[in-house]
């Protein structure tokens, strides 16, 4: 079977072929089909349909999650093997429950409320996700969804912190939930405005300034762990470029997580400038993949596999009816942030151009949690 | 001043991902979330096609990038990065089948469409141009029944109708993701278009 394609091509074939290329270069279909048999078109109209309905796009939940595991997983490839990355991958189950939250509507809502207070490991923490992801999809405004996120995020930092209060060993996979959902954040803000921008940059100076804190406090297997995370909410959080000239770019690239080593005496030695290159000269030029790219968040990606042949398909939460959307807001509590840590932070990370006084990093403006619904509780 | 300058301004011009693979080689994390965020979804479109299985394209699509940035080191960049992706993609869906020892034609989902004639379907092309939740429901409705007749197709007709429509790759790349002349493809492409349309009309 196989070597019958390996032939001269059919002319049905090429000509098909053909008129797929035209379609790709932006001709429109009736100029396409022009002129061609009925079989040719009939094939064409079929791969037309095809390359429209077939491009899927994973759960964004899991996009950044996985995103976040591979770069967590080059930082520190000695620490946590390729192995231990696959065995302790933080299984999907949450997001997928919100579609089934949001089909039973709100015979869940007494669930959620009781789950509101779960930790990682209960019972009831499942639900409490889910029902945080089945409010996702209702947000409109994308500054809406960016700071929804980080307000989620922030939910994670509280129960990181409860479940270190508890005496429970916290584990990646805690951690990674908290930067994926900054990593979204980061994505959905680029096509928000510049403030709402500002408040992500202000968000994640501000978290990982709360994550060190917090891991000086923390035995030393949560501490790295927690160092780790503060590491990647910097490395990707960098200053915006100056110019497109930029030498040496990708030389340096900032490798905080795995120069982290364990303990509290060395983790302050972590981020002494001399391990980290000057913000100006690398930060900002080899920027994260983190979105960063022509085609940053989940859609505007997507967009570029479906628009292949014909404009992509309507984003699906654009087109979500508006329900109240409700949200225990994070605790936006930056007394928690160590003064030292904090100002040795705002010598690493804000020491670029158009950057607001290191001062502000100690108290950065929490940013706007998503407006109170009008009806929390009502129906939709 | 946004983060979209911090690419460098060759590669957002000619979205030349050499340089992005040698910083990747090199060990920079952020290249290959780079790398990453310009190919997950056409990797886990092909994927999600071919098992038709949200899950088991998630743990697939990890396996892909896991075994990627395990490959990195001996990947020679010739001009594009999408096929050597797709090409692992490919793979992984292969031994997939074969870990389940046999092909899933029991496991297809229970939504019928039985009803639906052929000529509604090709005559579906407008609908793209709403966007409200009946359309996306008909749109997954109809994703499902392409993919339940996809599977009487052979596997390298699947291999061409996702690659080529499921994840967007040119012929070219689609020629070289599955290490096959570009006329084996275009063969391959008129003959699953043609399979394709005749168990649509069953």
């Amino acid at each position: 079977m196989t070597n019958a394609f390996e032939g001269p091509v059919e002319p049905l074939a090429e000509s098909i072929s053909q008129r797929l290329e035209l379609l790709r270069g932006g001709s429109p279909l009736d100029v396409v089909l022009s002129g061609a048999d009925p079989e040719t078109a009939e094939h064409v109209a079929l791969a037309v349909d095809l390359a429209r309905i077939l491009p899927q796009q994973p759960d964004p939940v899991f996009r950044a999650a996985l995103q976040v595991r591979l770069q967590t997983a080059m930082n520190a490839p000695s620490r946590r093997t390729f192995g231990a990355v696959m065995a302790t991958w933080v299984k999907r189950a949450t997001p997928r429950l919100a579609g089934a939250i949001l089909a039973v509507g709100l015979v869940a809502g007494s669930a959620a409320v009781a789950a509101a207070g779960s930790l990682p490991g209960d019972v009831l923490y499942p639900v409490k996700r889910a029902s945080e992801e089945a409010r996702a999809l209702m947000i409109r405004d994308s500054a809406g969804r960016v700071h929804y996120r980080l307000a989620q995020a922030d939910e994670r930092l509280d129960e990181i912190q409860r479940l270190i209060e508890r005496g429970v060993p916290i584990t990646p996979e805690v951690v990674d939930a908290l930067l994926a959902l900054r990593q979204i954040a980061l994505d959905e803000s680029r096509s928000a405005s510049t403030a709402v921008q500002k408040d992500v940059e202000d968000w994640s100076a501000s978290r990982h300034d709360r994550l060190v804190a917090m891991a000086v406090r923390a035995d030393s297997a949560a501490s790295e762990i927690l160092l780790s995370a503060a590491g990647v909410l910097v490395t990707r959080f960098e200053a915006p470029m100056p110019g497109s000239q930029q030498p040496g770019r990708g030389v340096a690239p900032i490798r905080l997580s795995s120069a982290t080593p364990r303990g509290r005496a060395q983790a302050t030695s972590s981020l002494s400038p001399t391990e980290t290159p000057p913000a100006h000269a690398s930060q900002g030029a080899t920027a994260t993949g983190a979105g960063r790219t022509p085609t940053p968040t989940a859609t505007a990606a997507a967009a570029q596999v479906t628009s292949t042949f014909l404009p992509p398909a309507t984003a699906v939460n654009t087109a979500m009816p508006q329900p109240p959307v409700e949200l225990t807001p994070g605790p936006g509590d930056d007394s928690r942030i160590d003064p030292v840590r904090a100002t040795a932070l705002a010598r690493q990370t804000r020491t670029v151009p158009n950057t607001p006084d290191a001062g502000s990093v100690q108290n950065p403006a929490p940013p706007t949690l998503p407006p109170p619904p009008a009806e929390p509780t009502s129906g939709g | 001043m946004t983060d979209g300058d911090v690419l460098p301004a060759e590669e957002r011009a000619h979205g030349d991902e050499g340089a992005l693979v040698a910083r990747a080689q090199a060990g920079d994390p952020r290249a290959f979330g780079e790398l990453y965020q310009r190919h997950v979804d056409r990797v886990y479109s092909y994927i999600a096609f071919r098992v038709r299985d949200t899950a088991v394209a998630e743990d697939l699509t990890q396996e892909v990038f896991l075994h990627a940035l395990k490959a990195l080191g001996g990947f020679s960049f010739r001009g594009a990065v999408a096929p050597w992706f797709m090409s692992i993609a490919r793979n992984a869906v292969v031994d997939h089948w074969r870990r389940r020892s046999r092909r899933p034609e029991d496991s297809l989902s229970s939504l019928e469409s039985d009803t639906d004639e052929e000529e509604s379907f090709l005559d579906r092309q407008g609908i793209t141009e709403g966007n409200d939740a009946e359309d996306r429901a008909e749109f997954v409705l109809t994703r499902e029944r392409v993919a339940r007749s996809a599977i009487h197709l052979t596997e390298l007709q699947q291999q061409v109708l996702a690659l080529r429509f499921s994840s967007g790759l040119s012929v070219k790349e689609t020629a070289d993701a599955m290490s096959r002349s570009e006329g084996a493809v275009k063969n391959l492409q008129h003959h699953a278009l043609k399979a394709l349309k005749r168990k649509l009309g069953e």
